[in-house]
């Protein structure tokens, strides 16, 4: 006996209806319960041992300062030190490609307020797929005429020549292709682990998948007439598959790891010991003399 | 003079390779047993191998890309999820959980811990709050307990206790007559009535004593009192904790806390760089030591700062052009920002923190010839390398460091570098460094403070 919504669907088994009916549901399973045992290992682990050794007086201008600090500092010193892994891995990878498409493209947007209502606040953000219009195929020809009245569903304005979805996947494919480029000599040259390489190998394939789907474009073994449907179903379950390996893998770092990271340093460096800037360059405040 | 004091350098290895690798995996559980905490466990579970960290390590700029802080503190990583995480004993090597195979690979990471000064630098620029430094001590901590160590570091650490607990006649002779002579030249108060008790060590009282009477000369003009030890306080405490001998480096830092106190004072003030005072007043948990709630431990920068700031004492001569370098764990780690701005508001005009972030040798100028020929005639042992042996490279790698790091100085256009620990002057030194100027924080304050 089909779900109820199964009953209806002409295409009961294809990609998409397992995507929706089972694997998302299942990755958002698998996401929580992972999320909660890594946060029971770390409260296990805070009460193992004793993590602060002594505080050092502190006022607020010095905790501000250092919290601050430790956010900025590390890109500030990548601009000047690492430039490389700035602009390929912060800037692309993070900033500019992958984050504004998994939270912002119209697409991402529509699908998330279904399940959340709330995310429809971010309706005025969203970014459109194409820099002409909301539905413009990538390289398919565009009438001038459409031209002449590109940005008026965005709020990004001009913006929107950068912020679409085409723009944005093909700057994501280049980076995360650099850093696929980087883990395979890292772990052909260095014996480094090979979960990196299949982390952005699935990426990459996301990404592809994904910008098929949203220009209604198939793969050469996905065809009839359930063939858009079986793209967007593989980007489905591809993203599914990311959302649940997120708490078990390096992903874990941009819903977690590092914003806990950042606070963890902040309370070691300022709260406990005082250092505000960089080199604790801010003096501390007047100690107290024991006298004895 | 030289008595020869007969301790093992080296710990005794279990045969075969698959004895080892299973020895190994043992005492990886042990220490992540025994040291694992909320900040370990982030550390060594959120590394995304961005390799942000790596351009800070002067090892990695200097020397070779193997020597990164990430691929350092990888080597303990591969440990951690083989013996304790549960995708590691399930998926091994395809999440990089692997225990070495060969007694090369474990050389190769014995050579790759002991390239760490633990300077803190790679603290600052991860992106994700990852210190690195601190899985490496980990690894070090697994590699001792293996039964490897550098012997000449190794030998020093289980020295310390020693010279402590019980100093020997010669080393307490030679101990009272530079004391004495330092006591000739200062205003040391007398026993008890102090308020400061000086951390000397054989290091600071023997190696670095042209400096110790600089800060004496600064605190002595600010009308500080202070008293100084009746023994040694160690080599250079809490030494055994750079090769991961916890139970040692607890029992000497306890030694020191219960001094203090037993001698009536509240605060223990620290004349070196930056590892003693880290480790002494922060540290102290991670090799569970127990330092009394009543004892303060205090940079000597920091105490020079407040007293001419806030006392009003000496009118600061705004003089000179200077760079200041900050040394290892004092300004990463330690928290004080004295040591810079003491020299900023010395130096007109100052460069500040261009090269920051700096990341010293730290404990590794232990390994210089000339240090190792001081300590030698004083401890009464022989500090001689070993051919082709860690130490040896380390040396090497350490002249390659500092030649850099004066390449980095020299871009700065001030005349004076000023440094806040004598071990990267020593290094400068033995690298033969001609193009910059170092002068060490206690030089350049008796030569401006007290003009």
């Amino acid at each position: 006996m089909l779900p109820f919504t199964l009953q209806f669907n002409p295409y009961p088994f294809d990609l998409y209806s397992l995507a929706i009916y089972i694997i998302f549901p299942l990755s958002i399973i698998i996401f929580i319960v992972g999320f909660a045992y890594r946060i029971t290992r770390l409260i296990l682990a805070l009460r193992r041992k004793k993590w602060v050794a002594y505080r050092a007086p502190v006022g607020i201008t010095t905790l501000i300062l250092g919290l601050v600090n430790v956010y900025i500092y590390p890109p500030l010193f990548a601009a000047f030190r690492n430039k490389k892994d700035l602009v390929l891995g912060l800037m692309a990878v993070h900033m500019v490609g992958l984050l504004p498409l998994i939270f912002l493209l119209g697409q991402h947007v529509a699908f998330y307020a279904y399940f959340i209502p709330i995310y429809s606040l971010l309706w005025p953000l969203a970014i459109p797929i194409s820099a002409a219009t909301g539905s413009l195929p990538l390289f398919q020809q565009f009438e001038p005429a459409i031209a002449t009245q590109p940005f008026h569903s965005s709020i990004w304005g001009p913006l929107t020549v950068v912020l679409n979805g085409d723009v944005l996947t093909i700057i994501s494919l280049v980076a995360v292709g650099f850093k696929l480029g980087e883990r395979l000599y890292m772990m052909v040259k260095e014996g480094h682990r090979p979960s990196d390489v299949i982390l952005y190998i699935h990426l990459t394939l996301i990404l592809i998948t994904g910008a098929l789907a949203a220009h209604h474009e198939s793969l050469p073994f996905l065809t009839g007439a359930s063939a858009y449907r079986s793209v967007l179903g593989l980007h489905m379950i591809l993203a599914g598959l990311f959302l649940a390996l997120v708490p078990f893998t390096k992903y874990w770092h941009f819903v977690f790891g590092m914003f806990f990271g950042k606070i963890v340093e902040w309370i070691d460096r300022t709260v406990m010991r005082g250092a505000a800037l960089e080199g604790g360059r801010l003096v501390p405040p007047r100690r107290k003399v024991r006298r004895r | 003079m030289t008595r020869r004091v007969t301790l093992p350098t080296s710990i005794v290895k279990p045969r075969g390779e698959e004895a080892r690798r299973e020895l190994l995996a043992e005492e990886t559980r042990k220490v992540i047993e025994e040291y694992l905490g909320l900040p370990e466990m982030h550390f060594l579970e959120a590394c995304v191998d961005c390799g942000a960290c790596a351009p800070s390590c002067p090892f990695y700029k200097a020397v070779d890309k193997r020597y990164s802080p990430v691929g350092m503190a990888n080597e303990m990583r591969k440990l951690y999820k083989k013996t304790s995480t549960i995708t590691g004993k399930l998926l091994g090597r395809l999440v990089g959980a692997r225990l070495p195979e060969t007694e090369e690979e474990i050389e190769e990471i014995f050579d790759l811990a002991y390239h760490c000064s633990n300077c803190g630098a790679c603290y600052y620029t991860c992106p994700h709050g990852i210190d690195s430094g601190t899985i490496i001590a980990m690894l070090r901590s697994v590699l001792f307990r293996h039964g490897l160590a550098p012997s000449i570091i190794n030998l020093l650490a289980r020295l310390e206790l020693r010279v402590i607990e019980s100093p020997w006649r010669s080393l307490q002779y030679e101990w009272d007559r530079v004391i004495e002579e330092l006591k000739r030249d200062h205003n040391v108060a007398k026993e008890g009535e102090g308020r400061y008790l000086i951390l000397l060590d054989i290091y600071n009282v023997f190696v670095n004593k042209e400096n110790i009477d600089a800060y004496l000369e600064v605190l002595d003009a600010a009308n500080i009192k202070y008293s100084f030890p009746d023994r040694p306080l160690g080599v250079r405490p809490p030494l055994p904790l750079t090769v991961g001998h916890y139970e040692t480096a607890r029992r000497v830092a306890n030694f020191i806390y219960n001094y203090t106190i037993s001698k009536g004072y509240g605060n223990l003030l620290i004349l070196d760089g930056g590892y003693p005072y880290n480790d002494l007043k922060f540290a102290y948990t991670y090799y569970r030591a127990s330092k009394p709630r009543e004892l303060d431990i205090i940079h000597v920068a920091q105490l020079i700062y407040e007293s001419y700031l806030y006392e009003g004492l000496p009118a600061f001569t705004q003089w000179g052009k200077a760079t200041y370098i900050p040394s290892c764990n004092i300004d990463t780690r330690g928290g004080i920002g004295a040591a810079s701005k003491l020299v900023e508001i010395t130096a007109r005009p100052y460069e500040k923190h261009l090269m920051w972030p700096y990341a010293g040798v730290g404990w590794m100028s232990l390994l210089c010839p000339y240090v190792r020929e001081k300590l030698s005639i004083y401890l009464g042992v022989d500090l001689v390398l070993e051919e082709e042996s860690v130490e040896e490279k380390l040396i090497s790698d350490m002249r390659k460091v500092a030649r850099h790091l004066a390449e980095e100085a020299y871009k700065t256009s001030t005349g004076y570098h000023v440094f806040g620990c004598i071990d990267d002057i020593i290094v400068m030194r033995a690298a033969r460094v001609e193009n910059v100027n170092p002068v060490h924080l206690a030089q350049w304050l008796k030569q401006h403070l007290l003009k």
